[in-house]
């Protein structure tokens, strides 16, 4: 069976993410004053190239090296004294993950490569506040085994935005922001095997595009300045996920016609606070410290069925989450930073059964945790280059101990080195 | 686990523990970003002058310095910009601290841009000899010879007078210039100097004409923010396929995907259905189990062929039928007339009783793509199995392989013979007259039972290698042996066609490593993912069927039972 080139998804509705963009340039042409040139405009550009090493304990493929790369450009318009329009467009490339991208799976082997274009447009209605819109495209290309070529990646993703926000800003309440965001998340390569296969399969009814999914977002976030060294940021959102082709499993294994529907609530706070400059002999050092919290939330209507031993999970998606972490950013003599940072977080599915070493099920329900400790230093080299060193390692465990197809308790850790411009 | 927020972005990461001048918040409040030529720093309560970067910041005391053709600017987070010109030396008094913003000008010329302020707040200019205080406006102050100090005003009002306080404050407007001397009085306002008016306004001197790259940064910022939070979704999905085991990665790095469904087309009906893909092919197999009585909504698959104890079995399995495919071949294996057959075991240890089905027939055939179906075996348990002999009739792999090799498979069926008077395995009556209409009412078709009933099967072997070399082996060799692989050939002597079916199946653990005799032995098959099964056949020409399933599934029941 031939795997079918990627598909390209354009939703409908996505045709009109550069609505906004254009009917505020349009805008732009009559609140211009006479004689006033058509726009400047400021370049952006940002890259980083660096390279490293991922282990991940007990998988025969680590440790795994290899480059990673990341390019930003932004030509940056400004169309009169009200509107600005921020065209973006990025690309990374990596072949060496981060800690927490080593999911439980540990395939270490993958490459992987994303492309977004963007437009972003951000009109002034007064000084303080401004309205912002945009709409953007992504595609994201992923080898994990050896015989997918690109393009043909069983998770490539594509996704298509676009949103509104209201910005207001202020003396101490730096910045506060309400959004709405919309947007279609498609794996053209992922499609249900039953559905494909041409004997047997065709009358399960689990759906075809199963991971296919349309998400409505709303956000609230602000930036508050607590004192002249003290601020925190915090967000709110929403995210109401609906499956258009996913169908649910019930008691009996078999699959209903109702789809699937996720509501997802995430909050997070930062704090930072930074310390006074100490002069030392050898060096002066300067201090950020920052404290990060987070929690989120998922209940989903879908359910679970273990077809190796026939048992049935309701619920078994939901969950909620919580993280914290300290982290604190230090400075010599104005050149040499660096972070240390630490992460805990924990994950508590609501019904998820435990299961042992054998897969049998036991009473209580999953619950993860992971520590993740960080060390970046950063250099100077010239202006605007610098080095970077990073360094990362995360422990994580759960009393889930069935591991036959993912690893729920491991160690892992990274480290890369290079460069970063920013121009 | 990996994090649904982590608190580091995965992208773009290698700098986020590096926030100075990065994150919102009070390490930007009064930034220095150099423009040209020389510029450099004194620390408060220090002596020595340093070179800036752009991600400089000034605090109370602190000390700016530009050289010939030096130019820098200090920002502010309220937005208020000071642009610093050569030859200038400014000290900052207050540095947004009760958000009052003071500077002394010692040397110099300075140009301010100032959004319009807050209550309470307080932009001032101080010179040797004057200040400026503002609200909200653009001027430039410039410190003459002898603390001289000029002030233009492009936009809006400045209040100016003498820091002694000897004389009265003026109001200088847009477009005027007031000189304040030493000991004397404000200048009469005079027009803002030519060169000072065609000068590019202070933001627009320091800044490129588009938008502040700052505001680039803090939106792309916010875009990677949200975009994070938005693909954490897809990422959640990524990892829910794997961790429900339906995205694995082969021994040679390839991919398989596996899925596996149940199917109850009746009451009395429970079917498995497994679908795999691999090297751009995808097999499938089905498994149905034919009930006595009606199931029930969570069934006990493992209970409709084994019961502990000396209960009666409520309920069955009457028949099962397993079919593999490749979505156009197919191997069928099938049983029927399954009844509970009770079984009590006496050892040392005590009696064990239990119950287990046993079905009157076994039947295999294979079927190419476009051909009529052929029948490989037909196999009748012995009367001795039948009639309870458990141990005498059960196979014991482990013992079995050490005498000649040879696995003979299904557990618990050892010795088949021919029904009827004389009859041994692979005996000379024929298989015939099977319609592939009649094929499909196996278990319904009372003639073709019977007819089967009095057919025998033909030869079947399990035969095991390690690492590709055929038994016998040495204990040694058995348990060092890393791949096993366990081959049932059906062949059928008296066909003219003589065809025959090859069933090669080996596990694989998560990572694609193939589980040896021993792991398999020592029952470490509970912890393998992939149950291989690779059909060939001279029937299919050259095609084969190759099944991934989970271990449990698709094993037979009674091997089912042993790892359950």
């Amino acid at each position: 069976m031939i795997r079918r080139p990627l598909r390209r998804h354009f939703p409908r509705a996505a045709l009109g993410i550069l609505l906004f963009p254009g009917l505020a340039f349009g805008f732009s042409l009559t609140d211009r004053p006479a004689g006033e040139s058509a726009f400047h405009w400021t370049p952006y550009f940002s890259a980083e190239l660096y390279g490293g090493q991922s282990t991940f304990s007990g998988d025969s493929q680590s440790p795994v090296s290899g480059p990673n790369g990341s390019l930003l450009f932004v030509p940056g318009f400004r169309l009169g004294p009200r509107l600005t329009i921020l065209p973006s467009f990025s690309a990374n490339y990596r072949q060496t993950r981060d800690v927490q991208e080593l999911i439980g799976g540990g395939f270490l082997t993958q490459k992987q490569s994303d492309q977004s274009a963007a437009v972003k447009a951000l009109w002034a209605l007064t000084d303080r506040w401004k309205f912002k819109g945009y709409g953007s495209f992504k595609q994201e290309l992923v080898q994990e085994s050896t015989d997918e070529k690109w393009g043909q990646g069983l998770f490539d993703y594509q996704k298509t935005a676009a949103g509104l926000e209201l910005e207001r800003s202020g003396m101490t309440m730096r910045s506060f922001r309400a959004g709405v965001d919309l947007y279609w998340v498609a794996f053209p390569n992922f499609d249900s095997l039953s559905a494909d296969a041409q004997q047997f399969g065709g009358e399960v009814n689990a759906g075809t595009h199963v991971l296919d999914y349309r998400s409505l977002d709303g956000t609230l976030s602000t930036d508050v300045l607590l004192s002249p060294r003290t601020a925190v940021s915090a967000t709110l959102a929403a995210s109401d996920r609906r499956f258009g082709d996913q169908n649910l499993v019930q008691v009996d294994g078999t699959y209903a016609g109702t789809l699937r529907h996720d509501l997802f609530l995430f909050s997070s706070a930062a704090l930072r606070r930074q310390g006074p400059s100490r002069e030392f002999r050898w060096a002066t050092v300067d201090s950020v410290a920052g404290l990060d919290l987070s929690a989120a939330w998922l209940n989903s209507n879908q359910n679970n069925y273990d077809t190796s031993r026939t048992v049935f999970n309701n619920d078994y998606y939901d969950y909620v989450e919580w993280t914290a972490g300290p982290r604190v950013s230090l400075r010599f003599n104005q050149k040499l930073s660096v972070g240390l940072g630490a992460a805990w977080s924990r994950r508590r599915y609501g019904r998820r059964p435990v299961q042992d070493a054998d897969g049998t099920y036991l009473s209580g329900n999953v619950t993860t945790t992971a520590w993740t400790y960080r060390v970046s230093l950063g250099y100077p080299l010239m202006e605007h280059l610098d080095a970077v060193l990073t360094g990362a390692y995360q422990d994580a465990s759960s009393n889930m101990k069935y591991e036959s197809v993912y690893r729920y308790n491991y160690s892992s850790a990274s480290y890369f080195g290079g460069l970063s411009l920013k121009i | 686990m990996r994090s649904l927020h982590g608190l580091y972005r995965g992208i773009g990461f290698l700098s986020t523990l590096l926030v100075f001048g990065a994150v919102a918040g009070p390490a930007s409040a009064l930034n220095v970003r150099r423009i040209d030529g020389r510029t450099e720093i004194k620390r408060s309560g220090r002596t020595e002058w340093r070179p800036v970067d752009d991600s400089t910041s000034l605090r109370e005391g602190d000390s700016l310095r530009t050289g010939p053709k030096g130019k820098a600017e200090l920002r502010m987070s309220e937005g208020h910009r000071l642009s610093v010109r050569e030859k200038t030396t400014v000290t900052v008094v207050s540095g947004g601290k009760g958000l009052q913003y003071q500077f002394r000008v010692i040397s110099g010329r300075v140009r301010a841009f100032v959004r319009k302020l807050a209550a309470k707040s307080r932009f001032e200019i101080r010179t040797p000899l004057a200040v400026a205080a503002v609200r909200g406006t653009e001027f430039e102050m410039e410190v003459l010879d002898r603390g001289t100090s000029r002030l233009s005003v492009i936009e809006g009002v400045v209040s100016f007078k003498d820091l002694d306080g000897l004389f009265n404050e003026v109001s200088v407007v847009k477009g005027q210039c007031v000189t304040i001397e030493p000991n004397q009085a404000p200048k009469p306002p005079e027009p803002v100097p030519q060169d000072i008016l065609k000068e590019k306004p202070a933001e627009a001197a320091v800044s490129p004409p588009g938008p502040p790259k700052e505001e680039i940064e803090r939106e792309a910022g916010l875009d990677g923010d949200r975009n994070f939070r938005q693909e954490q979704g897809a990422n959640n999905l990524k990892e829910g396929v794997y961790q429900e085991g339906k995205a694995l990665i082969d021994a040679y790095g390839k991919r398989v995907r596996l899925e596996e469904y149940v199917l109850r087309p009746t009451a009395t009906q429970f079917a498995f259905v497994a679908v795999s893909r691999r090297d751009h092919r995808t097999d499938a197999t089905r498994l149905d189990i034919f009930a006595q009585n009606p199931l029930p909504d969570v069934v006990d698959v493992k209970g409709l062929f084994y019961q502990e104890g000396n209960s009666n079995m409520l309920n069955w399995a009457v028949a099962t039928q397993r079919i593999a495919t490749n979505g156009g071949d197919w191997v069928k294996e099938w049983r029927s007339d399954g009844t509970p057959v009770f079984y009590t075991v006496t050892s040392p240890a005590g009696a064990h009783e239990f119950s287990q089905v046993v079905f009157a027939h076994w039947f295999v055939e294979a079927k190419a793509e476009g051909q009529e179906p052929v029948l490989l075996s037909h196999w009748i348990p012995t009367s001795a199995f039948q009639l309870g002999n458990y141990e005498a009739t059960k196979i014991r792999d482990e013992n079995d392989l050490a005498s000649d090799g040879a696995q003979d498979l299904p557990w618990g069926y050892k010795d088949f013979v021919g029904v009827g008077a004389g009859g041994v395995v692979g005996d000379d009556r024929l298989i015939d007259g099977f319609s592939a209409a009649q094929r499909t009412q196996y278990f319904t078709n009372a003639t073709i039972n019977t007819k089967y009933n009095i057919s025998e099967g033909f030869v079947r072997t399990a035969r095991l290698f390690l690492d590709g070399a055929p038994a016998p082996f040495t204990p040694e060799q058995f348990q060092a042996a890393r791949e096993t692989v366990v081959t049932l050939n059906y062949v059928n002597p008296l066909a003219a066609t003589n065809p025959d079916l090859t069933q090669t199946s080996f596990r694989l653990t998560d990572d694609g490593r193939r589980l040896n005799q021993f792991d398999i032995a020592q029952g470490n098959l509970k912890n393998d993912i992939n149950f291989q099964s690779v059909f060939n056949s001279n029937l299919f020409q050259g095609r084969k069927i190759d099944l991934v399933t989970s271990p449990l599934t698709f094993r037979p029941p009674d091997e089912r039972r042993q790892d359950q």
